[in-house]
C-alpha cells in the first residue's frame, strides 16, 4: 500500500499510526501541499491511501478502518458512529480551530466554544473509558489524531486534562502506543505542531453545515481556491446582504474608524520620478512579460501580462508602497529577421513599427508604466555581455559544437525558418525547416531532404557550428535553494509552482545561448563573434535594461535582493524562463542581482469558443478595441473580471453584455449616481450633517470587511477576487438606500429629513470609497466619480477601514450616468465583426471559382515584378526605388490572393506555392473530405472513435507515470488523429493544434 | 442561491424509505432535535446516531447486508462515499461546492458504471438521494456538461425513485446544445 501526503498533515497521523499497528507494509510518498494524487477529485484532498494501483481511499477515516480490518476484521456500528461523529461533527470546528490559531495566530473563540461542547458529550460517551467493545480499533486511531493538536503543542486547548478527566485516561493509553509515537515522529517531528501550518493552509477546511464561506470574518477566511471559472455566474439581486451578521468587535472597529479614522489616514505618496528603493520601505519591482514585438497583441495577451501587472502596480501605489512598474517590447531574433527579409525592410525599421503600434493600444488601455522601453538599446548590449562575462568567468558557460545547415551563397549558417526542402516524414515538398505543413510534424532543420535556403536558393550544406551553452545542471543547486525559498514565502500561481516543479523534476541540461543571426546582441567571446545571443537569453535582460534606461541608478534596483521584491506578472508559457533560464543567469552571474520573489502567471484567454487567430481574423486585437466605440475602462474591467486565474477562460461579447449592464450599469454606477444625484437634488449638492444608527454602524462594519478582503486579495494577486469585493460593496450601497428609502424620507418631518441627509451622504462617502477602489481597475471611471464628487485629493489612498471624507458642508459637483447600456443589436454586430474567417481550407474552393486567365495572368506579374525586385535588391539599388518597386509588388500580391480568395500574402514566391496547394488538395480529400467540402460521416465516425480509444490510451498512459518517451509518441499519434478528424469535418485542424499548419501561407 | 429545504429533515424522509425499502422497520428511528442527528435505537442497548451509520446499521439488519459490501475492499470503497455524502454532497450550498461535487462525481463516473463494484450498493443509493436535490435545479446545459454522472443518477432514479418516493427528473437523450466543449 502507499500513502500520498502533504509535509505536517495531521489527518495522516491516524492511518500512519494505523499502517505501523498492522505491521504491514506500506510506503510514503511525500507529495506538494497541492498535489493532486486521485485522478477524478479537483481540488486537493490528502492523504490517500492507494490500496493497488489506481485504488485510492481518499478519506483518511475510511483508509484507517480499512488498514485495521485487514489484520482484524470487524463491523461494528459503534465504529461507524464514531468515525461519522469525528467527519461530521468534530473535524469542520477542529480545522476551523487550528487554522484559526496555527495559521493566523488570533484564535477563533466560536470554534472554541462548539469544540469544549463536542469534548463534553466525548466525556460523558467515555465514562465506560474505552470508545467501543473492540480495544485499538479504527475509532480509536482516527480520534485520538484529531485530538492531538488541540491536546499538545502550541494549539493546545489550556485545561482540557483537568476539564475532561475520562478522555485524558483514554487519550493517553492510545498516545503512549509505539505506533503513535512512530506517526508523530514522521508527521509533527519533536511534538512542535506548528509544523502543520502549511499544510492546514492548503488542504480544503471542511464545509459547515450551513455555513455560508463569505460570511466567515475576514481574519478566519483562508484563501479559497476559485474552482470553477464560469464566466457568467450572476448573482441573485434579492439575497440580502445587509442582514449578515457582524460581530460587535467589528462594529465598535468600524465605528471608532468612521469617527476618527481621517487622524489616521495616511497622506497620499507623492511619486517622483525616478523612482528608487528605500530603506526600510515595501520596495516592489513589477515586470510585465515583454510581449514579442512583430505581432499585434490581442485581449489575451494584454489580461495575459500588462494589464494584470497594471492593476497591481496600480494598487500598490495606492498603498503607499514604493514600486517601480516597468515593460518595454522584445525585439531580437529569428521572427524579426524573417519578417524584415520578408517586407524587404532592416529589423530596426521593423521594430520601430511595432514598438509604436505596441505602445499606443497600450496608451489606449491606459497602462501606467513608469517606463516602456525595448530590449535593441544599448543599455541592453551592455548589460546582456556583462552577464554573459560574469557567467563564463564562473565557469557556467560550456562549448559544443552543432550540426546546422550553412548556406554556401548567403555565407551563414541558416535558422530552421530559412531552410525549405521536402519533408522527410510525409514527402511534401514545402516543408519548413522546423516543421512540415503538409503533415504539421515539428522536424529538425537537415532532416529535411533537398533543403533550400529561403532566402537565395541555394543548396545549404551540413556543417557543424560551435555553440555556446549556459551549464544550468552546474546551477541548479543554486536555483533550487532561492525557488525554495521564494516558494514558501512569494505569492507563486499554483501553475508557477507546478511548471517550474515539472522543469526542475525532469533534470536540468545544458542550453544553447547562441544563435547564428545577425539581428541580435553581438557574442562577445572570441571565436564566437560572429553569432548573437538567443532571444530567450537576452529577453528578460530586458527588465533590467529598461530599469537602466529609466535610471542610472538602475542597479539600486536590480542588484539589491535584500531590499527589493520582484514581482513577475506573465503568460503561462512564459514560466521556465523567468523561473528556471533567467534566475539561472543570475544567480550563476553572482553579482548580488535580484533574482524573482513572487510570480503571477496566467492560464490561457480564448475568444468566444475559439481561440484568438490573427490569420483568420478572429477575436479582438489591440488596436480593434478603440474602433468598437466601447471605452477602454469597459474592456479592461471584463478582461479582469474573467482573467483566466486558475483556469483557460474566455472573452465572450453576451457575458461582456450582461457584465457591462449588470454589473457596471445596474449595481456600481446606479449606486453612485443615486446618492450623488440625491445630495445634488434633494440637498443642494451639500454633504449634510450625519447622525450614525447602530444600523449605519452595521453596514461600515460589513463594508470594512469587504474592505479587508479586497486588500487581501490584491495581496494575493487574485484580481479577479477584488473586483468581486467592490461589486459587493456598492451592492450593500444599493440595498442600503433601498432600505432606508432617502425619496420618503425627504417628504417627511424635519427629523425625517435629517435622516435622509445622514443616508445620502453616508453613501456619497461610500462613493468616495469605491472611486478609489476601482481606481486600479477602471481608472478613467474613478477620475469621473471623483470629479463629480470633488473629492479631496488626499483620499486617493487605499487605508484598511472606511473613514469619512466629505465632511458635512462639502459641495458635491454635478452628476451624470458612469456607464452606458450595451444593447444586443450592438453586440451581435460586433460578434460578427470580429467573428473572423471560418476556416481558411474553405479558400481553396473559391480559388478554383476565379477566373483561371486572371489568375495565371497576375502570376505571372507577381513573378516578373519578384524578379525585378530581387535583381534590383542585388544590384544594391537605391533604397527608394526598391522600395517603390517592392510595394508594387505587395500590390499585386495583394490583388492575387483577393482573387484567391486568400489572405494577403506578404512574402515571396507565390506562384509556385499555389501550385502546390493546388497539388495537394487530393490528398486532404482522402481524409475525409470530398472535393466539393461535403464531410464524409463514415469516416468521421471511424476517426472520432479512433480519437477516443487513443485518447483512453494516453489517460492510462500517463496515470501509471509511463515512461516520458511513450507518452510523448501516443500523444503525438493522438494529435494527428485529432487533426485529421477535424479535416474530416470541414473544420480548421489549427484550431486544435494551437497554430501549427498553415503559419506557411501567412508569409 | 436557492434556499434548499434544511437538509436533515431530508434525512429523516430518505431514512424511513430506505428502511421500507429494505424492508425493515424504522418505529426505533427518532431526531436528536438538539443536534439535529438522526438517531436509531436498534435494542440491546445499541444506539446509532448519524444517517450513515444508521443507513448502516438498517443495512445490516434488513436481508440484503451485502448492499454495505462483502469484502474489506468493497466496504471500505462504500464507506468513503457515504463519508463524502455527509461531508461533501450535504454541505455543498454554494454554487462552487455544487460545481466541485458534480465535476468529481462526473469525472469518477466516466470510467465506473456504479459507485462501487459492479451493482448498485448503499453508496449508490444514498448519494443518489443526496444528490436528488442538486439535480432538481440543474438546467438541460448542465446536464449535459455532467453527462456521466446524469447518466448514472438517470439509472438509479430508474431503480430506486419509485421506492423511495422521489419524483423523476427528466434528462435529455440527446445533445441539445453545441459548443459547450462537452
Amino acid at each position: 500500500m502507499k500513502l500520498y501526503t502533504d509535509r505536517g498533515n495531521f489527518k495522516s497521523l491516524k492511518v500512519i499510526a494505523a499502517l505501523e499497528f498492522t505491521g504491514l507494509s506500506y510506503s510514503l510518498t511525500e507529495c506538494g501541499l497541492e498535489e493532486r494524487v486521485v485522478p477524478y477529485l479537483s481540488g486537493t484532498s490528502l492523504p490517500v491511501l492507494e490500496v493497488s494501483p489506481q485504488r485510492f481511499l481518499f478519506s483518511p477515516n475510511t483508509a484507517t478502518r480499512y488498514i485495521l480490518n485487514k489484520k482484524c476484521d470487524e463491523d461494528d456500528p459503534n465504529i461507524d458512529k464514531w468515525l461519522e461523529w469525528e467527519s461530521v461533527q468534530l473535524q469542520p470546528y477542529l480545522v476551523r480551530y487550528l487554522v484559526s490559531v496555527l495559521v493566523h495566530k488570533k484564535p477563533d473563540t466560536e470554534s472554541l466554544n462548539r469544540l469544549q461542547q463536542l469534548l463534553k458529550f466525548l466525556n460523558a460517551e467515555l465514562k465506560s473509558k474505552s470508545l467501543t467493545k473492540t480495544k485499538d480499533c479504527a475509532a480509536d486511531f482516527v480520534l485520538w489524531a484529531s485530538l492531538f493538536p488541540v491536546f499538545k503543542g502550541a494549539a493546545e486547548i489550556k485545561g482540557w486534562e483537568g476539564q475532561y478527566s475520562n478522555i485524558k485516561s483514554w487519550f493517553n493509553t492510545i498516545n503512549n502506543l509505539p505506533c503513535c509515537q512512530t506517526a508523530l515522529d514522521k508527521v509533527i517531528h519533536g511534538g512542535d505542531t506548528t509544523c502543520l501550518k502549511a499544510s492546514l493552509n492548503t488542504q480544503p477546511v471542511p464545509l459547515l453545515e450551513t455555513e455560508t464561506r463569505q460570511e466567515e470574518p475576514v481574519q478566519k477566511s483562508k484563501p479559497q481556491k476559485v474552482k470553477m471559472e464560469k464566466p457568467s455566474e450572476t448573482p441573485t439581486p434579492e439575497e440580502s446582504l445587509l442582514t449578515k451578521e457582524a460581530s460587535p468587535e467589528e462594529i465598535q472597529a468600524a465605528k471608532e474608524s468612521w469617527l476618527t479614522g481621517k487622524s489616521k489616514f495616511p497622506k497620499p505618496r507623492e511619486r517622483k520620478h525616478p523612482i528608487l528603493p528605500k530603506s526600510g520601505e515595501r520596495n516592489l519591482l513589477i515586470t510585465s512579460a515583454l510581449p514579442y514585438v512583430n505581432n499585434v497583441p490581442h485581449l489575451g495577451n494584454i489580461i495575459g501580462c500588462v494589464l494584470s501587472a497594471d492593476v497591481f502596480s496600480r494598487y500598490c501605489r495606492l498603498r503607499n508602497f514604493n514600486c517601480l512598474y516597468i515593460c518595454g517590447t522584445d525585439e531580437y531574433g529569428t521572427a524579426t529577421e524573417t519578417k524584415a527579409i520578408e517586407e524587404g525592410v532592416t529589423p530596426r525599421e521593423i521594430c520601430d513599427k511595432y514598438n509604436k503600434i505596441h505602445a499606443e493600444i497600450y496608451d489606449w488601455f491606459n497602462i501606467s508604466f513608469d517606463k516602456f522601453s525595448r530590449t535593441s538599446i544599448p543599455e541592453q548590449t551592455k548589460i546582456a555581455q556583462d552577464i554573459f562575462w560574469k557567467l563564463e568567468k564562473n565557469g557556467f558557460i560550456s562549448r559544443d559544437s552543432v550540426e546546422q545547415l550553412q548556406c554556401q551563397q548567403c555565407l551563414r549558417f541558416l535558422a530552421d525558418r530559412f531552410v525549405e526542402g521536402t519533408c522527410p516524414l510525409c514527402g511534401f515538398d514545402d516543408a519548413r525547416g522546423d516543421q512540415c505543413d503538409g503533415c504539421g510534424k515539428l522536424l529538425n532543420a537537415i532532416e529535411l531532404k533537398d533543403p533550400k535556403c529561403k532566402v537565395c536558393k541555394g543548396i545549404p550544406q551540413v556543417k557543424s557550428s560551435n555553440h555556446l551553452f549556459l551549464d544550468l545542471p552546474k546551477i541548479e543547486d543554486k536555483l533550487k535553494a532561492h525557488l525554495n525559498a521564494q516558494f514558501d514565502k512569494g505569492i507563486w500561481t499554483n501553475n508557477a509552482r507546478v511548471i517550474t516543479n515539472s522543469w526542475i523534476r525532469d533534470g536540468l541540461k545544458p542550453r544553447c545561448i547562441s544563435r547564428d543571426l545577425k539581428w541580435g546582441i553581438p557574442v562577445p567571446l572570441e571565436g564566437y563573434q560572429d553569432k548573437v545571443f538567443y532571444v530567450w537569453f537576452d529577453a528578460p535582460i530586458g527588465y533590467i535594461s529598461a530599469t537602466a534606461s529609466y535610471t542610472d541608478r538602475w542597479e539600486q534596483w536590480w542588484k539589491n535582493p535584500k531590499q527589493v521584491e520582484l514581482y513577475n506578472f506573465l503568460g503561462k508559457d512564459n514560466v521556465p524562463f523567468h523561473s528556471v533560464i533567467f534566475p539561472c543567469s543570475l544567480l550563476g552571474a553572482d553579482d548580488n542581482f535580484t533574482v524573482v520573489n513572487h510570480m503571477s502567471a496566467t492560464e490561457y484567454l480564448n475568444y468566444e469558443d475559439t481561440k484568438f487567430s490573427k490569420s483568420r481574423g478572429t477575436g479582438v486585437f489591440g488596436h480593434q478595441a478603440k474602433d468598437t466605440g466601447i471605452p477602454a475602462d469597459i474592456f479592461r474591467f471584463y478582461l479582469l473580471f474573467v482573467r483566466p486565474e486558475s483556469q483557460d477562460s474566455s472573452f465572450s461579447w453576451d457575458d461582456f453584455q450582461l457584465k457591462n449592464n449588470s454589473e457596471l450599469l445596474n449595481n456600481l454606477g446606479n449606486f453612485i449616481n443615486r446618492a450623488l444625484m440625491f445630495v445634488s437634488n434633494s440637498f443642494g449638492g451639500q454633504i449634510q450633517e450625519m447622525t450614525l444608527t447602530p444600523a449605519d454602524f452595521h453596514l461600515l462594519a460589513l463594508v470594512n470587511r469587504e474592505l479587508a478582503s479586497y486588500i487581501d486579495n490584491m495581496e494575493q494577486i487574485k484580481l479577479r477576487d477584488s473586483i468581486r469585493n467592490i461589486l459587493s460593496i456598492s451592492r450593500l450601497g444599493n440595498q442600503y438606500m433601498q432600505a432606508n428609502k432617502p425619496w420618503v424620507l425627504v417628504k417627511g418631518s424635519e427629523s425625517d429629513k435629517r435622516r435622509a441627509g445622514t443616508v445620502v451622504s453616508l453613501s456619497a462617502n461610500l462613493a468616495t470609497l469605491l472611486s478609489v477602489l476601482v481606481q486600479p481597475y477602471m481608472p478613467a471611471v474613478s477620475d469621473t466619480i471623483q470629479g463629480q464628487l470633488r473629492t479631496p485629493p488626499q483620499c486617493n489612498v487605499i487605508y484598511k477601514e472606511f473613514v469619512c471624507q466629505l465632511p458635512p458642508g462639502h459641495k458635491i459637483g454635478k452628476p451624470s450616468p458612469l456607464f452606458e447600456k450595451i444593447e444586443t443589436p450592438k453586440i451581435q454586430e460586433l460578434k460578427k465583426k470580429f467573428e473572423g474567417k471560418p476556416a481558411p481550407q474553405k479558400n481553396a474552393s473559391k480559388a478554383s471559382a476565379g477566373n483561371p486567365e486572371e489568375t495565371q495572368k497576375l502570376t505571372d506579374e507577381v513573378a516578373a515584378q519578384g524578379n525585378l525586385v530581387r535583381e534590383l535588391k542585388a544590384k544594391k539599388a537605391e533604397k527608394a526605388v526598391v522600395t517603390e518597386e517592392v510595394a508594387k509588388l505587395l500590390a499585386l500580391k495583394k490583388k492575387l490572393a483577393d482573387l484567391m480568395g486568400e489572405p494577403a500574402p506578404a512574402g515571396g514566391k507565390q506562384n509556385s506555392k499555389l501550385a502546390k496547394k493546388e497539388s495537394k488538395k487530393p490528398e486532404v480529400s482522402s481524409s475525409g473530405t470530398t472535393a466539393n467540402g461535403a464531410v464524409d460521416n463514415q469516416e468521421v465516425e471511424r476517426l472520432t472513435e479512433a480519437v477516443s480509444k487513443q485518447g483512453l490510451l494516453v489517460r492510462d498512459l500517463k496515470s501509471q507515470k509511463a515512461e516520458k518517451s511513450r507518452i510523448d509518441s501516443e500523444v503525438a499519434v493522438l494529435l494527428d488523429l485529432k487533426r485529421k478528424l477535424a479535416v474530416a469535418q470541414g473544420q480548421d485542424p489549427e484550431a486544435l493544434t494551437g497554430g501549427k499548419g498553415k503559419k506557411g501561407k501567412k508569409k | 442561491m436557492p434556499i434548499f429545504t434544511q437538509p436533515h429533515q431530508v434525512n429523516m424522509e430518505e431514512l424511513n424509505n430506505l428502511a421500507s425499502y429494505l424492508g425493515v422497520s424504522s418505529g426505533k428511528l427518532v431526531l436528536d432535535a438538539k443536534e439535529q442527528i438522526p438517531v436509531l435505537k436498534a435494542g440491546n442497548g445499541l444506539t446509532v446516531r448519524g444517517l450513515v451509520s444508521v443507513a448502516k446499521q438498517l443495512v445490516r439488519q434488513s436481508e440484503t447486508p451485502e448492499l454495505k459490501g462483502t469484502t474489506a475492499e468493497e466496504r471500505a470503497a462504500i464507506d468513503q462515499w457515504l463519508e463524502y455524502r455527509v461531508v461533501q454532497v450535504d454541505r455543498s450550498l454554494q454554487e462552487k461546492d455544487v460545481s466541485s461535487v458534480l465535476r468529481d462525481t462526473n469525472a469518477y463516473l466516466s470510467h465506473h458504471v456504479y459507485f462501487v463494484g459492479y451493482q448498485p450498493t448503499l453508496a449508490d443509493i444514498i448519494l443518489y438521494l443526496g444528490l436528488y436535490r442538486i439535480f432538481e435545479d440543474l438546467t438541460f446545459m448542465e446536464k449535459q456538461k455532467y453527462v456521466h454522472v446524469c447518466r448514472w443518477f438517470s439509472n438509479m432514479q430508474s431503480l430506486f425513485a419509485n421506492k423511495m418516493s422521489k419524483k423523476h427528473i427528466a434528462f435529455q437523450r440527446n445533445k441539445i446544445f453545441s459548443g459547450t466543449g462537452h
